[in-house]
């Protein structure tokens, strides 16, 4: 029983983390590992500043709390201090995988998922080399304060990726493919899709073209717009980064247009999937933020201690990667809405741009980027020969308002494997997706 | 049975800046300890994080042996060496205060900017040991201040970023690096798409993934069937350093307990592709030699990683490499490379370098090379960055293709 002393404000986060990873290289198993690691942080905050502890000492909690105490100073109005009268007090259990629990899966099914596939990712004469890989995690986490937090729920996350390395002469190629969700019955992937993928990379190996660096129209995945969501604007929308900037706080006020009409992005820690935060890492519950809703911003992301800086209200958006860090203001499933066009009606509008398939990184500040791994060339409205891109970019501002067409089915997609980086922390899982977006103006490279 | 066991210790202090303040200090211990076993072509790993039971994660490392991971055994027999390379940086008491005095003097001196993220001072210590009667020994530490800039009239989340990391502290010359950095932003000066671009070496990463032995011996590689062929110009080294004075805490050994002669292994050795990125697995199946790139967490198999790998400068100074006008690089994120070796580079920040002074403040463009061209013809010189004196880095000066935005 962790006792808390009066005159601070203090809470504890206790994970206990199972993890699983196998990877097969050319068919034959390279690692195959099973851990559970169990870590604590704990923070106390005096009004001036905060003081943490990371620890692996499970039995001397207390005492590493005390310590932490002894740094502080007291302060009797401790519970007046804006970031503090905006922490919660929730006190729940969910034990939303205690039923289907990672843990339970036997390693065997696990490797099968991916030996099933082997034929299928040798399927092309131009394989050189094939990697197949399954990643699990499943967390309960424990979360108690000064305040009366008491908190207890669960996580998890498995994915199953296939890649290939590809040459044909000196030309080559690589890419992957795979499915990620919180269950391991939802990843199953069957062998055609294997293949495929498989003959959809062979494709692009022969048959891609170099493109001339301009400036083109563009129409994203769901994928690719997931990522643009979460790059152009997403972090953003994190209002750590509005902390002493009052131009920023002006520019971004809520009310202010930022966007063409027909765009409404959201963040929400209660979709299903790798951004699920039913409690982020500071005991808020969950919540669905419009960061722009019809072109207009709406919202954005907060902690308790961005909230009350800013005279808001929290969002459920205070985060950490793990118990090796403290939570700072991330993302959780960001996702542009569905509009009302049709996928076919965004194509047809284009007389010759780029549609932008999947991706391999991207990055956001004033320009964002994105770098493609598959893309197309589109012409007359139909998608034509695949093509070499390194990577496109777009001012945030800009773009936001060039946004000309938003198809009327969206995709919220996970991932097990890689997150979102900020800081010093990564990777974070997060989710992220939309419908198809076209985008009548894009730097192409 | 042979075995090796590895502990890694970690003790971290972490400040966290926010609005031009100090809001956080972070204590943050960790120990780490892995036992790998070998038998009869296999391998079996055990992990801990904390203190425990060497014998009992012994154990735990035999009976994963039945996991039938196949693993060359291949242990170093009778060496030992050991580095101490920890320095007086700050004392822990001292730490945030002294961090704020720092803060205090840049938000003084530079009124119009805001600094934000972390300054970290770390000691890290690694043990390597074996059944063979291998032990190597490694300690250092270091202090790193990265800050993340924004101008207060500025509507973006950043606007350009300062990072050092060393083994000893000066405020004076943190300062004075910043200020730098700092005057030329509000200076707006002319884009002349004719001069050279000064970068930096971070640039290469994006081909080290074509030097890794698995990649290139699969044929998928960019540099396919090159290996002993002169592949850049003959200014180029690319090497693995492990050097003991490196200021990442990177031991001269890796996660396997290789050494290499030296403490270094060249992949480009002037300008001509002289070896692959290995280890153990790698170097045993495809008959290479072993670079010293095993790399692995303390629960996992080793596989290979590009760490501390550096581009040779060929001149000790960017002042004497680059007389007269040049493209200086600040922020260049989110570019890539395409499978033929074109690479296309945003740029975010630029400044105009002129005599080794950043003199003014460039618009947005992006930049085109091919990585044969960058590290071939188009190829200036690689340079010790002088315009800083706390940050210490290296640059690539080259010609590249400019797009105006």
């Amino acid at each position: 029983m962790i006792k808390f002393k009066d005159g601070f404000y203090s809470d504890v986060r206790i994970e206990t983390r199972f993890k699983t990873a196998i990877r097969y290289r050319n068919g034959v198993l390279e690692e195959c590992k099973q851990t559970t690691v169990k870590k604590a942080f704990i923070r106390v905050f005096d009004g001036e500043m905060w003081y943490y502890s990371s620890t692996y000492k499970l039995d001397g909690l207390q005492g590493e709390l005390d310590k932490l105490y002894a740094n502080a100073t007291p302060n009797p109005n401790i519970a007046e201090d804006a970031t503090v009268k905006r922490f919660q007090a929730n006190v729940a259990k969910i034990e939303k995988f205690k039923d289907c629990s990672l843990e339970n899966v036997p390693l065997a099914e696990k490797q099968k998922l991916l030996t099933s596939n082997f034929e299928a990712l040798n399927s092309s004469e131009y394989v050189k080399m094939t990697v197949a890989l399954y990643s699990d995690r499943h967390s309960n986490y424990e979360f108690y304060s000064s305040k009366g937090a008491d908190i207890k729920y669960d996580y998890q996350l498995c994915g199953a990726r296939f890649a290939v390395a590809m040459a044909n002469g000196e030309e080559n190629f690589d890419d992957s493919f795979g499915k990620s969700a919180d269950s391991f019955a939802k990843i199953a992937t069957s062998a055609k899709e294997v293949a495929d993928f498989v003959k959809e990379s062979e494709n692009f190996l022969l048959n891609a073209k170099s493109i001339t660096p301009g400036t083109y129209p563009v129409i994203l995945s769901p994928e690719t717009t997931g990522v643009f969501a979460h790059e152009s604007f997403g972090h953003k929308s994190e209002a750590d980064f509005m902390i002493g900037n009052e131009t920023m706080k002006k520019e971004w006020a809520v009310g202010t247009k930022v966007g063409s009409d027909i765009l409404s992005i959201y963040d929400s820690g209660l979709e299903d999937g790798s951004g699920y935060v039913p409690f982020d890492d500071e005991g808020t519950k969950a919540s669905k933020t419009y960061l722009i809703k019809n072109g207009v911003l709406t919202g954005r992301l907060q902690s308790a201690m961005t909230a009350a800086y800013l005279g808001e209200e929290t969002t459920g958006n205070a985060r950490a990667v793990d118990c090796d860090f403290e939570p700072i203001v991330r993302m959780t499933s960001t996702v542009i809405e569905a509009g009302k066009s049709t996928k076919e009606e965004l194509f047809k509008k284009v007389k010759h741009g780029y549609f932008i398939k999947n991706y391999k990184h991207g990055s956001g500040m004033s320009t964002f980027t994105i770098a493609p791994n598959l893309a197309y060339e589109i012409k007359d409205g139909k998608i034509g020969d695949p093509v070499k891109i390194a990577v496109i970019t777009g001012s945030v501002f800009e773009t936001l308002n060039l946004i000309d067409g938003v198809s009327d089915k969206a995709e919220v997609i996970s991932s097990a494997f890689g997150g979102c980086g900020k800081m010093e922390q990564h990777p974070l899982n997060v989710a992220f997706g939309g419908p198809y977006v076209s985008i009548s103006k894009m730097t192409v490279q | 049975m042979k075995h090796e066991k590895i502990v890694n210790k970690t003790t971290s202090y972490g400040l966290n800046v926010s609005g031009g303040n100090i809001d956080s200090l972070r204590v943050k211990d960790d120990l780490k300890t892995v036992i790998r076993v070998y038998d009869d072509g296999k391998i079996g790993i055990a992990g801990r994080i904390g203190e425990g039971d060497d014998k009992a994660l012994f154990e735990d490392a035999k009976a994963r042996l039945s996991q039938n991971i196949t693993y060359p055994c291949d242990l170093t027999a009778g060496k030992t060496r050991k580095e101490n390379c920890v320095k007086n940086i700050v004392p822990a008491t001292d730490f945030v205060k002294t961090m704020k005095k720092l803060l205090a003097r840049l938000n003084k001196e530079y009124p119009d900017f805001i600094f934000s993220n972390k300054i970290n001072m770390e000691e890290y210590s690694s043990v390597y040991e074996n059944s063979e009667n291998t032990r190597y020994e490694y300690a250092s530490n270091y202090l790193a201040i990265i800050l993340v800039i924004q101008h207060k009239k500025s509507a973006s989340i950043m606007d350009l970023a300062y990072g050092a990391v060393q083994n000893y502290y000066d405020e004076d010359k943190v300062v004075s690096d910043i200020g730098k950095l700092l005057a030329p932003f509000d200076k707006k000066a002319e884009l002349d798409d004719t001069l050279p671009v000064i970068i930096g070496d971070s640039i290469i990463h994006y081909s080290l993934r074509h030097i890794i032995a698995e990649l290139y011996m699969s044929g998928a590689s960019l540099f396919n069937g090159k290996l002993g062929e002169k592949l850049f110009d003959e200014k180029v080294n690319i090497y693995l350093d492990r050097g003991p004075d490196n200021k990442e805490c990177i031991p001269f050994f890796d996660s396997e307990g290789v050494v290499n002669d030296g403490d270094k292994f060249y992949f480009i050795k002037d300008g001509v592709f002289n070896g692959l990125l290995t280890y153990k697995r790698t170097a045993h199946n495809f008959n290479l030699p072993l670079s010293g790139g095993g790399y692995s967490d303390f629960d996992e198999v080793p596989v290979a990683a590009a760490v501390g790998i550096k581009l040779g400068a060929t001149s000790d100074s960017l002042k004497k490499l680059i007389k007269g006008k040049a493209i200086y690089i600040v922020e260049a994120g989110g570019g890539d490379m395409t499978p033929d070796g074109t690479l296309g580079i945003p740029v975010q920040l630029a400044y105009l370098y002129d005599n080794g002074e950043l003199v003014g403040k460039l618009p947005e463009f992006s930049l085109n090379a091919n990585i044969f061209d960058l590290l071939g013809k188009d190829l200036i010189g690689v340079a010790k960055n002088d315009v800083f004196g706390f940050m210490e880095d290296t640059v690539l000066a080259a010609k590249f293709k400019i797009n105006k935005n």
